[in-house]
């Protein structure tokens, strides 16, 4: 005989198991798809990755020959918006964490506008390098514009992770600093900065790969649909991973026929992002077992 | 005299090796606080820039069809820069896109942080963090081998392009990036209020549904708004999948192209300082307005969760 008991826990084990099996369905659902379609990239992309591949110049309207220039023309520019970002990121979150009046007004405007910089589409970066590096300051569609607006682009990240890094150092260590008679920038350079230097490590990198990634804002800044040398110059156009992807495959009528080389440069900027951030995730592993 | 007080003080420099670390101290106090004031100058830089660029677009007769025209020509004639099928567009590819992302990321994030352990849950964060990193085009093109073929043969779609096809691929791009935002946000909650409610009988899943996500509804309302802001500012998805016609989207299944396509389409041959070229600021402008408002609204909600 059935009672209001039974019934009561009849019904939550249906309500239970109903539920669990829809979540485990969505989770399977999601990760199948996930690793189905990155196995299926890997698979397809190590078929055309050689070293030929990677060192020779595209030949026959990019349907043929390898991507060694867009490789050049990404490493390039990416090392430019780190060269910009990285040391000007240090400094700004090193003012943020040590100098600035952290409960003052002038403090909450920074974070304010660090957060909105961040909230920004890329497109809209792209926009303001054209207005800014293109135009105004007469840099024309170069490696050198593109370049700086990636820095500017990943400016913001590494700022908030510097930030967060220095000021997960312990208080005491401060106090300790500055109570043997060092001043403020004694102690941080000769004692902050190393302490957390794995973790300002991790922020550069951080900020690189997203660098590396980027479309939106150098397709209005200076990226090249096609050249047949690598181009080293700064003031000139240069190619990229990420625009050769997009021209391959949205620009040619005959998909099939430029897939391999999709795969393989897709494989390319894949792999080269995902070591960096490999690298970034060690770095911050080995730091936390070094700690605990 | 000038001379005679830089003598004097370049004595005291060499000698004094305490004098001379309290001077770098202010000298290194004011580069630092040059640097902070810094970034308040790149952001009015932008804003000024941005607008003052718009501003010729803004103030000619053609700027009151923006919010009230549906056609986007701007090299006619007669030019016309009515956004609305844009925005209508963009309206419905965050509407699918939301309605696929939050409940499925939802879903995952409950299963993971409820049931599994710690340590599997560190890996598949891990895991997902990689993913974060993923530049859109990658997702663009696998969206354009995989996703459109295939819905073209299950669904009979007149044009493989639409509306459709991007919300599945946003979702895939912006699936790990919500999960992990979501993880952490229902880790959050306090293990004694779980403790007690389980305690009083309830099952795992019970406590999540009516204990956890009820505390924590404000960062809910974040991480909507977090995929709203994040669709609105996308590129090259959008770009390459939703095939950027400049009808109106009567239906899902009908290509569409929004605000950010519009510009990335347009700036690459457009005339410097034309009409055009002020248009497309004018809309990159808005496009600045809009993510600061909705950065602004994602800030009032995470500042007040407790």
């Amino acid at each position: 005989m059935i009672n209001r008991h039974t019934m009561f826990f009849l019904r939550k084990k249906c309500f239970n198991f109903f539920g669990l099996s829809l979540l485990w369905i969505a989770f399977i659902l999601f990760f199948t798809v996930l690793l189905f379609l990155f196995g299926f990239l890997f698979k397809e992309g190590s078929g055309v990755f050689s070293l030929s591949f990677l060192l020779d110049n595209p030949k026959n309207a990019m349907m043929e020959g390898g991507i060694y220039p867009a490789i050049v023309g990404t490493i390039l520019s990416t090392l430019l918006a780190s060269l910009l970002a990285c040391p000007l990121g240090l400094l700004i979150g090193v003012y943020l964490s040590e100098y600035s009046d952290r409960r003052g007004f002038l403090y909450s405007i920074m974070k304010g506008i660090i957060s909105n910089l961040m909230a920004i589409p890329s497109i809209v970066y792209g926009l303001f390098g054209l207005a800014l590096f293109v135009y105004f300051l007469h840099l024309g569609r170069s490696l050198l514009s593109s370049g700086l607006i990636l820095g500017f682009l990943v400016l913001p990240y590494i700022i908030i992770l510097v930030e967060e890094a220095l000021q997960s150092i312990p208080i005491s260590i401060r106090e300790c600093s500055i109570s043997l008679g060092a001043n403020k920038i004694y102690t941080i350079i000769k004692i902050l900065i190393p302490y957390a230097f794995p973790r300002i490590l991790t922020a550069f990198i951080l900020g690189i790969s997203r660098a590396a990634g980027e479309t939106a804002p150098i397709l209005l800044t200076g990226v090249v649909y096609s050249l047949s040398h690598p181009s080293y110059a700064f003031n000139q156009p240069f190619m990229s991973l990420p625009f050769h992807i997009y021209v391959l495959s949205t620009q040619y009528p005959n998909l099939e026929a430029v897939k391999p080389i999709i795969f393989g440069s897709v494989l390319v900027l894949l792999l080269f992002i995902f070591f960096l951030n490999l690298i970034a995730v060690v770095i911050q592993s080995s730091l936390e077992s070094r700690r605990s | 005299m000038i001379k005679h007080v830089i003598v004097y003080f370049y004595k005291i420099f060499k000698k004094d090796r305490a004098t001379r670390l309290e001077i770098y101290d202010i000298i290194s106090q004011y580069i630092f606080n040059g640097f902070g004031f810094l970034i308040i100058f790149l952001m009015s830089l932008m804003v000024v820039f941005l607008f003052w660029n718009s501003m010729q677009f803004i103030f000619s007769p053609y700027a009151k069809d923006l919010f009230l025209h549906t056609l986007w020509n701007p090299t006619g004639d007669k030019p016309v820069f009515g956004i609305l099928s844009m925005l209508y567009g963009t309206f419905l590819l965050s509407c699918i896109t939301l309605i696929f992302t939050f409940p499925l990321g939802l879903m995952i994030s409950i299963l993971i942080s409820t049931y599994f352990s710690r340590k599997l849950q560190d890996s598949l964060k891990f895991f997902l963090e990689i993913f974060t990193s993923l530049p859109s085009v990658v997702m663009g093109f696998l969206g354009l081998i995989f996703v459109a073929p295939y819905l073209i043969k299950m669904f009979h779609f007149d044009s493989v392009m639409n509306i459709f096809s991007t919300a599945l691929i946003l979702t895939f791009f912006l699936l790990p990036s919500v999960i992990s935002m979501l993880l952490e946000i229902l880790n959050s909650v306090s293990p004694l209020m779980k403790e007690a409610a389980i305690a009083l009988g309830s099952s795992k899943l019970e406590v999540v549904i009516r204990i956890v996500i009820p505390s924590t509804i404000r960062g809910m309302v974040m991480i909507l708004l977090f995929i709203l802001s994040r669709i609105l500012g996308e590129t090259m998805i959008i770009l390459m999948i939703s095939g950027n016609s400049l009808e109106f989207p009567m239906t899902l299944f009908h290509s569409t192209r929004t605000i950010t396509s519009t510009m990335a389409i347009e700036l690459g041959e457009v005339v410097n300082q034309s009409l055009h070229y002020h248009a497309l600021f004018a809309l990159g402008s808005i496009l600045f307005a809009i993510s600061s408002v909705f950065q602004w609204l994602i800030k009032h909600f995470e500042r007040k969760r407790i």
